[in-house]
């Protein structure tokens, strides 16, 4: 009789489990409670706010004079940069349209987002942004940093959105081999490390040490073109189907502060 | 037994617990954070009277799941195997010493651990490092200054 009473709680949780791991019925209902609960990460990160602005308020003329003028170097450096990417892009029109490629790479808006949390453990990748549903972030937007992919949202509330980073066991992100082009699907690897691996590539698929993978457009919930991470190791295992092929992503997660949101053009 | 209404001490222990899980650490320290909440909900469960101790945990459990963005239930279920554990030894929990008292939180956040671990391994795999056993012994560790630190409260 004693455990007969936690029962019905323990099987309305197992439901909940599977009802939401393997089928997304109750997608809008969390999101909707989220929303309700996110008064709650605001005042959490309240005490790190007043920090910042007390550090923005208490920095001396000396040091932003110092800081603006490595600021305006490297904004030159990075126009100089950007005309020689600028170049690249109108050869790369005139070669698709002389070879009459049908597609385009879309031009992406991007919004700017400070990191309020990371939570990083081996059952879960996780990290939130100051930036929600008010500032048009949507579930499923890609999220980048300096380097490369960081993730993508997968929870937005009016006030702050949560990332699953590329780094999470249950993130899967289509990917090509830069080098060749060969296509295959990354996952989180559940450790510590902070690893990926890439899934389905062939024994005989072309893949090198220090290869680059970055996002491919397959599927349509990814723009296609970011840099996501580089081979460190590759391995045939016998019992398996597949190559076991190990990336480390481009992104230091433990050092981000801001982040892109990546947005589509409408 | 208890000064303030249940629900009031129950609502304050989950605000308090809530805001300590949420509150982001460096990745070692967040491996070896307790489990704020089920300890919270083990001190409210063996201080007060109630018979929906079960539906408390149910609740709990989910509202810590809507924070984390974990898993719906994945907490819920951990909570109630943790509380049928703690509901069987609550006589011999309550009139135990302290040093006692860390041993049983230590079973307790190894029930919640092992559930979470079955849990994750049903939905993504998981890769087994000993310092997942880190945050059941800080939980026992820190078990007398959070029993001290909740007396105040509840008084």
């Amino acid at each position: 009789m004693r455990l007969l009473k936690p029962l019905v709680p323990a099987l309305i949780a197992i439901i909940l489990i599977v009802l939401d791991a393997r089928f997304s019925y109750l997608d809008n209902l969390k999101r909707n409670s989220t929303a309700l609960l996110s008064p709650i990460y605001f005042l959490v990160d309240l005490p790190g706010q007043m920090m910042n602005w007390v550090s923005d308020k208490g920095s001396n003329i000396e040091h932003l004079i110092i800081e603006n003028g490595q600021l305006t170097n490297e904004l030159l450096e990075l126009k100089a940069k950007l005309q020689i990417y600028n170049n690249l892009v109108l050869e790369n029109q005139k070669i698709s349209h002389l070879i009459d490629v049908s597609y385009a790479l879309p031009k992406n808006t991007f919004k700017l987002a400070r990191i309020k949390s990371i939570s990083q453990s081996r059952l879960k990748k996780q990290l939130v942004i100051n930036k929600g549903s008010n500032d048009d972030i949507l579930s499923t937007q890609i999220v980048v940093g300096a380097n490369g992919v960081v993730g993508q949202i997968i929870q937005s509330t009016p006030l702050y959105a949560t990332v699953q980073l590329a780094t999470d066991p249950t993130q899967h992100i289509p990917v090509k081999n830069v080098r060749n082009g060969a296509r295959g699907i990354t996952k989180g690897i559940a450790s510590n490390e902070g690893g990926m691996k890439v899934e389905f590539m062939t024994f005989d698929a072309d893949v090198k040490l220090g290869d680059t993978f970055v996002t491919s457009s397959i599927g349509g919930s990814y723009p296609a073109g970011y840099p996501v991470g580089k081979v460190i190791e590759i391995s045939a295992p016998l019992d398996e189907a597949f190559l076991w092929i190990k990336l480390k992503p481009f992104e230091n997660m433990n050092e981000l502060e801001f982040v892109l949101v990546v947005s589509e053009p409408l | 037994m208890i000064r303030q209404r249940p629900l009031i001490l129950l609502f304050k222990l989950t605000l308090i617990s809530t805001f300590l899980s949420v509150i982001s650490l460096p990745e070692m320290i967040q491996s070896a954070a307790p489990y704020w909440v089920m300890i919270f909900f083990i001190y409210w469960l063996i201080y007060v009277e109630t018979k929906v101790v079960y539906s408390f945990a149910l609740l709990l459990g989910l509202l810590l799941d809507l924070l984390h963005g974990n898993v719906f239930g994945q907490n819920a279920i951990a909570l109630i195997g943790s509380a049928i554990f703690i509901v069987n030894v609550k006589k011999s929990f309550y009139v135990s010493n302290l040093s006692t008292q860390q041993v049983y939180i230590f079973i307790a956040s190894l029930i919640y651990l092992i559930i979470t671990i079955g849990v994750h391994l049903m939905i993504q795999g998981f890769d087994f490092s000993y310092l997942v056993f880190l945050a059941p012994i800080t939980g026992a560790i820190l078990w007398p200054i959070v029993h001290f630190l909740l007396a105040k409260i509840k008084h």
